[in-house]
């Protein structure tokens, strides 16, 4: 849950990269850590197992700047995309105010996604989240590789709820920022309680 | 007086800041509240990271047959002179976690005393804290959000 102190006005809020392993969602976050000057972030952390594999969470804190005089902060963190790491995903995904599904493009790669991105919605029902009202954009990643299904394939099989969509090479850079620059957007739209008392 | 100006009151009128190498406040879900030094990057790392390790021992204490409420745990990772302690506490039923992080401390056992004891006097001093004000605000903090504005929120990244 966002928290926004009037008094100081500053604005925290949780994104989530969610999505099948390998798919990307470390990628994403690494690369805004690597664009982004050192006063607008914090130390990234990772817990990674020996092979490099998300073992329980990545978490960058970002400092976006401004916006109407309120300072906001985004906490990005990543889920371990592994099957067998279901509960560590349904703890990060306690207090999210929006999620980047991150999807593999690759064609053996769909049963996947559709199997996470099902994860993902019976774990925010368990946590009194509808999938069709948090905010959430879509990535089809790895788009420079070969064999990869088509967008609308991908937007057929994946995007019911017909949320903002983006095309990515996380690994380039490609998508990354249009991405996160949109669920911020979305997510700074949700954020409940107006100024006036 | 908000939460987190109260809190900081707490601390700094009884020198409470100075307990230990780095005190930490924060909520549930890790966003911290308050701190003793001025690095607020590095205290985001430090409620992510206690607010994960929190919440995989919670889950965790499932497994031990009739324990008592998890409020009532404690949760320590330390050497005979250094490490870590965490302490949740409840604010109007809300979780939130006292975290001390100390070194080349002698008596280890005694600090966690005074934490606990800490703890205690952080909840009496809270206890007529009110969210009422934040909570009766009506709406949504911004109503639209125009491109310019997220431009320049992430001017410093490759978005343009």
């Amino acid at each position: 849950m966002s928290f926004v102190n009037y008094h100081t006005k500053e604005i925290n809020c949780k994104i989530v990269y969610y999505g099948p392993g390998l798919g990307g969602k470390t990628t994403n976050i690494q690369h805004v850590y690597q664009k982004t000057a050192a006063n607008n972030k914090g130390q990234m952390v990772t817990l990674n197992t020996e092979n490099e594999r998300t073992l329980f969470f990545d978490f960058l804190p970002l400092d976006l700047g401004n916006i109407r005089g309120f300072k906001t902060r985004f906490h990005l963190y990543t889920v371990p995309g592994q099957v067998f790491y279901e509960a560590s995903r349904k703890l990060i995904l306690r207090g999210v105010d929006g999620i980047v599904f991150v999807a593999d493009s690759q064609v053996d790669k769909m049963e996947a996604n559709i199997e996470s991105l099902e994860g993902l919605k019976r774990n925010l029902e368990e946590q009194g989240h509808d999938i069709s009202k948090i905010p959430l954009v879509m990535q089809w990643n790895k788009r420079d590789l070969p064999n990869i299904v088509s967008e609308q394939d991908l937007e057929d099989k994946l995007n019911y709820i017909d949320c903002p969509s983006f095309t990515a090479s996380a690994i380039t850079g490609d998508g990354v920022f249009e991405t996160l620059k949109t669920i911020s957007k979305l997510v700074l739209l949700n954020i409940k309680g107006g100024l006036e008392s | 007086m908000n939460l987190k100006d109260l809190i900081s009151t707490f601390f700094k009128e009884e020198n409470y800041d100075r307990l230990a190498e780095r005190v930490v406040v924060m909520r549930h879900d890790g966003i911290s509240i308050y701190s003793n030094t001025d690095d607020s990057h590095q205290t985001a790392s430090i409620g992510a990271l206690v607010s994960g390790l929190w919440q995989a021992a919670e889950s965790l204490s499932s497994f031990i047959k009739d324990k008592n409420n998890f409020q009532e745990f404690r949760l320590s990772f330390d050497t005979s002179e250094s490490g870590l302690y965490v302490l949740p506490f409840l604010v109007k039923e809300q979780t939130y976690y006292l975290c001390s992080i100390y070194k080349d401390v002698q008596n280890p056992g005694k600090l966690k005393r005074h934490l606990i004891t800490l703890r205690s006097s952080l909840e009496v001093y809270l206890s007529d804290f009110s969210f009422d004000s934040e909570e009766n605000r009506k709406g949504y903090l911004f109503n639209e959000i125009s491109d310019d504005e997220m431009d320049r929120l992430f001017s410093f990244g490759e978005a343009r």
